[in-house]
């Protein structure tokens, strides 16, 4: 009789969860996912959205991530299963996870089934632009069971932004070209969540629209475009920002010395830092049109 | 053959070489009409964005493809005599993998500033012959022992460069990949002249082993026959048109294509007498990787295409077609 009640006991415990209290959610990929209403071990395969469980308090659940998930710094102490587009597959099934959350632009496609395969549920996020990174993280709220939370923190980033908007309507708008990379020179085009950031900010991107979202670019394009202000965001001991284009003294921007360098992860990371990202755009937007005449000043 | 048509290359391939030049200075982002193009190369540019443009910026990346892509013809033809192999191309003999490495190697270390890359690079390539040369040494250079170890010198260098890639954190990652796949805009001007010099030295020695190279096309025995010291002549070669190939790859990475294809070109329309087929090999891969490069720089510009991309795009089709009319007009 005990040992029918532990049984008994056993199988309530086990499939409590799963029978009593999944929800299921939609994700951006339209697909829809039963996850437990709060997933108790939960590994994250991309680096945003490892920033915005531990901004939403839900760290203490977050059992494994990957080894770009080097925000908050302590990030770096979880269990790491390797990188967002090929993790070890081992590694996240031996964490035992209820819940796994993936981007659909840096996942390897086939990831999603080979996940799905040992039965583990599998939460897509899409953030391409800043409206989209504030939908995920209220979705994230509730997905992990942190609805409350999840509704602050976007509303932060919301007024964040729109803070910045604001700041930045009405004045003249300069011409930007970011660059994500300096050798070869890549720039962020249309279509990226940098192009979002920029135009938050009172920018006017000049990459045109294009079959690549950052296209590689000679100094030529640089040359002819003639922007008003270059942006880099390329890890910090790389490049002297003000080196790089002082061969170019043709350009606007290197003759004014509007050459700014931005934190890769404040613009390249939809996540709750993206008020970060837009406040130092703007406010080296607003540099270009208040002071034209800085030569030689830093 | 004719005698006349086998004499006809130099002339044709300097008209085409002047021509594709100035239509890759004047073609661009940039757009610039031919009187403005005149005008800044006699140095009347109303405006300085003009002269930058065309003076610093279009006419060295000419330059170098134009170095590059002679490079790589000669050192192509040259090996695909010396080992007697149609297949063979400037990096068969593991000069790709080694320079590969070093440059990889530099920009893992974060030494990827380009006056660095291209020492990275160019050690690495020369390792890597030094080795195979090593090897091959032992059987005066066969080919057989040529190809076999220069193929195992560049596994073994892909494998370490793989392994080098993986611990690599993804921001150099993507600059190793770029520099991998040939790149034509990263050179730093100041190296031309270096890279003139000796390509040009390189290019000399080789030339001067090309009847030696119509020998080894008809064989060995016969070339050893008719007094020809084998060994020593195949491994000039080996040492001049590795040297070739190293300088082109630590400049401009792996562009691909060029060296395999324009040799069988020239040989198709000129004839195999190497007197005349190295020079115009250099000629013709000129030709191609500078129009090539110009198409790179102006198909979907302001972006640019990968330039290894093009010279196979253009490439392969107008061998396939030179290959049909060729064999089937016989």
């Amino acid at each position: 009789m005990v040992r029918i009640a532990t049984i008994f006991l056993w199988v309530v415990c086990v499939t409590w969860p799963v029978s009593v209290q999944a929800v299921a959610w939609t994700d951006a990929m339209g697909r829809s996912v039963e996850v437990a209403a709060m997933p108790q071990r939960i590994v994250s395969l991309v680096p945003s959205v490892t920033e915005i469980l531990y901004e939403l308090g839900a760290d203490d659940r977050l059992v494994g991530v990957t080894r770009f998930c080097t925000y908050p710094p302590r990030a770096a102490n979880k269990t790491q299963v390797g990188d967002y587009a090929d993790p070890n597959l081992e590694a996240v099934a031996s964490l035992d996870p209820d819940l796994v959350i993936l981007a659909a632009d840096t996942a390897n496609p086939a990831l999603l089934s080979r996940i799905e395969a040992l039965g583990i549920a599998v939460y897509i996020v899409y953030p391409k632009g800043v409206r989209e990174t504030i939908a995920t993280i209220r979705n994230l709220g509730r997905v992990v069971g942190v609805a409350e939370a999840g509704e602050q923190a976007a509303r932060r980033l919301h007024e964040a932004i729109e803070r910045v908007r604001v700041s930045a309507s009405g004045r003249e708008s300069p011409s930007v070209v970011f660059c994500v990379m300096t050798q070869p020179l890549v720039v962020a085009g249309p279509g990226t969540l940098i192009d979002d950031l920029i135009r938050v900010a009172g920018g006017r991107n000049l990459v045109p629209p294009g079959p690549n979202r950052y296209p590689t670019w000679g100094s030529e394009s640089l040359l002819t475009a003639d922007p008003d202000i270059i942006v880099i965001s390329s890890h910090p001991g790389k490049v002297d920002p003000v080196k790089l284009f002082a061969d170019w003294p043709e350009i606007k921007a290197v003759r004014n010395n509007q050459i700014v360098s931005i934190e890769p992860d404040w613009v390249s990371r939809p996540g709750p830092r993206l008020g970060l990202g837009a406040a130092a755009l703007a406010e080296a937007f607003g540099r270009v049109g208040s002071k034209p005449e800085v030569m030689g000043e830093r | 053959m004719s005698e006349r048509k086998a004499g006809s290359w130099l002339p044709i391939l300097s008209a085409a070489f002047v021509l594709v030049l100035l239509l890759s200075l004047w073609a661009g982002t940039l757009p610039l009409s031919f009187s403005e193009l005149f005008a800044v190369l006699t140095g009347q540019a109303s405006s300085p964005t003009h002269s930058a443009v065309v003076l610093k910026i279009r006419l060295p990346r000419v330059l170098l493809a134009a170095l590059v892509g002679a490079a790589l013809g000669a050192s192509g033809g040259a090996f695909q005599a010396v080992l007697r192999n149609p297949l063979a191309d400037p990096y068969i003999l593991g000069v790709s993998g080694g320079a590969a490495l070093g440059a990889v190697t530099a920009i893992a270390v974060g030494a990827s500033s380009p006056l660095v890359l291209p020492f990275a690079a160019f050690a690495g390539a020369l390792g890597a012959l030094g080795l195979v040369y090593w090897v091959a040494q032992a059987h005066r250079g066969s080919p057989h022992t040529l190809i076999l170890s220069g193929v195992m010198v560049g596994s073994l260098a892909s494998a370490l460069l793989l392994f080098l890639l993986w611990l690599t954190p993804s921001d150099p990652l993507r600059m190793a990949i770029f520099w991998l796949a040939g790149n034509l805009a990263l050179a730093d001007p100041a190296w031309l002249p270096w890279l003139a010099l000796w390509s040009i030295a390189a290019f000399l020695l080789l030339w001067s082993q090309s009847r030696a190279l119509d020998l080894f096309t008809q064989g060995e025995e016969v070339a050893a026959d008719l007094g020809l010291d084998i060994g020593r002549a195949r491994l000039m070669v080996f040492v001049a048109a590795g040297a070739l190939t190293a300088a082109a790859v630590a400049q401009a990475g792996l562009v691909g294509f060029v060296g395999l294809t324009v040799p069988h070109v020239v040989r198709l329309i000129w004839g195999p007498v190497h007197r005349s087929l190295l020079p115009a090999s250099a000629l013709t891969g000129a030709v191609f990787l500078v129009a090539a490069d110009a198409l790179a720089r102006t198909l979907l510009a302001p972006a640019e295409i990968p330039v290894g991309v093009v010279t196979a795009l253009i490439g392969a089709p107008f061998f396939l077609y030179l290959l049909r009319k060729r064999e089937g007009g016989r």
